[in-house]
């Protein structure tokens, strides 16, 4: 194991520190507000690669933060807080998921009336945020990917995070985290040609028309 | 690192080198490896300048979400409570005219006009000890309301499920207490000029318009 190598380094990375918290001590809302701070931006990615397309990053990070602050007292084990907070981010979504199809079916019933407009699909992948084409269709291809490998490929994304933090969050060995980005990436190469060469074809079939 | 190219095959081994590359990760050692594979099959730097690139989109949208997380707090003071939350929510509606209108002739209709001197019970205006007429108990009236609605036809019935909002053990006590939500199916009337539909504005957001179209028979049950 290289211990140079940044994406493998520890606590020491610049941007993001991974806060341990006191063991067998009270989490005071100092503390709390430091665990928040310093994890919420993997949290986010956590976010993005379960939340529905409809949903703001945003909203689900405010419910993640109130359910934090809810319920972090109630953690048997401090230091499991990290695992503790991805189950909490990943629920977060879920419920979102479920919401965003309860509306898609009323949706769809008032447009089956011919009231309102379909959707049409230019729903931001990250909600409120404005990206590249690319990006987007990337965000939406790794979605596709099995859970497994979508989470470590978006976490290794997060500024300084290394194999081993990403390892912390998802109670994974190190070595499985790097094999798991490097097929992750591959498959989702594979779905990027795949879906180019549809383009292609659908584009071809249109100029043939 | 050596462990991986030990334990895994050949396609493995590729996809893991170019990750090593892209995570600058690779060792002398690596890139000697990456370099005999792209020998017998060039495509290996195509996939490796593919990856690299894709690999650079998806962090640009992990950054941006990054940069929102980075101002998302944590909700400061004391959270309130479903009850308080409940509270809260009809403090808003008893500013809407209409319902809170609508509340009081409820309010009225179920527990009669309040009396200007309270527990005087000999201005009854004949008709009587009003404990006797009207129920004292929260469960009493609302078996009136629910006698009275039931006849009048704008109430519908009750569902047999109350949705518990919150649990919490009584203090210094055996027991728990539940704080829940009672189902009642009521029916009114909305006249066409009250009646919305979902829609989007100029922006594209749903919001809620007013409904021109007829509406058809529709259930969510």
């Amino acid at each position: 194991m290289d211990e140079q190598n940044p994406a493998r380094a520890g606590n020491d990375q610049p941007g993001l520190t991974m806060v341990q918290p006191p063991e067998g001590a009270a989490i005071g809302p100092d503390e709390i507000k430091r665990i928040w701070r310093e994890n919420r931006r993997w949290v986010a990615a956590i976010l993005l690669a379960h939340k529905p397309r409809e949903t703001d990053v945003e909203d689900l990070l405010q419910v993640v933060a109130m359910a934090m602050v809810r319920k972090i007292g109630e953690l048997r084990d401090p230091s499991a807080v990290r695992p503790w907070l991805r189950t909490v981010a990943i629920n977060a979504a879920r419920a979102s998921g479920r919401e965003v199809k309860r509306s898609r079916r009323q949706l769809r019933l008032v447009r089956d009336r011919g009231e309102a407009p379909g959707p049409d699909g230019s729903a931001d992948a990250a909600g409120t945020v404005e990206l590249g084409e690319e990006s987007r269709r990337l965000m939406e291809l790794a979605r596709t990917l099995p859970e497994g490998y979508r989470e470590p490929l978006l976490l290794r994304c997060v500024r300084g995070m290394s194999y081993r933090q990403i390892g912390a969050v998802l109670d994974l060995p190190e070595t499985t985290i790097e094999t798991r980005i490097a097929r992750g990436r591959r498959m989702l190469r594979e779905l990027a040609e795949q879906d180019s060469a549809k383009d292609r074809s659908e584009s071809g079939v249109a100029a043939g028309a | 690192m050596d462990e991986i190219e030990q334990n895994t095959g050949s396609g493995d081994r590729r996809d893991e080198l170019i990750s090593r590359v892209i995570d600058g990760e690779a060792s002398e050692r690596d890139w000697m490896a990456l370099r005999a594979l792209a020998e017998a099959d060039p495509t290996v730097w195509t996939d490796l300048t593919k990856t690299q690139a894709q690999h650079e989109a998806l962090c640009a949208l992990v950054d941006e979400v990054g940069l929102i997380a980075d101002d998302v707090e944590l909700p400061v003071g004391p959270l309130l409570t479903p009850v308080e939350h409940f509270e809260r929510r009809m403090a808003g509606v008893r500013t809407w005219g209409g319902w809170a209108a609508a509340a009081a002739v409820l309010l009225v209709w179920f527990t009669g006009l309040p009396s200007p001197t309270a527990g005087d019970r000999t201005q009854t205006g004949g008709v009587g000890n009003i404990g006797d007429v009207f129920p004292k108990t929260p469960e009493g009236i609302l078996d009136r309301y629910m006698e009275a609605g039931q006849k009048s036809g704008q109430v519908l019935g009750q569902m047999p499920q109350r949705v518990v909002l919150e649990t919490r053990p009584i203090a210094g006590g055996d027991g728990v207490e539940v704080v829940y939500l009672r189902q009642i199916i009521e029916k009114q009337v909305v006249s066409s000029t009250m009646s919305y539909r979902l829609g989007r504005d100029e922006f594209g957001q749903t919001t809620l318009v007013p409904n021109t179209q007829p509406v058809r028979p529709q259930s969510s049950y």
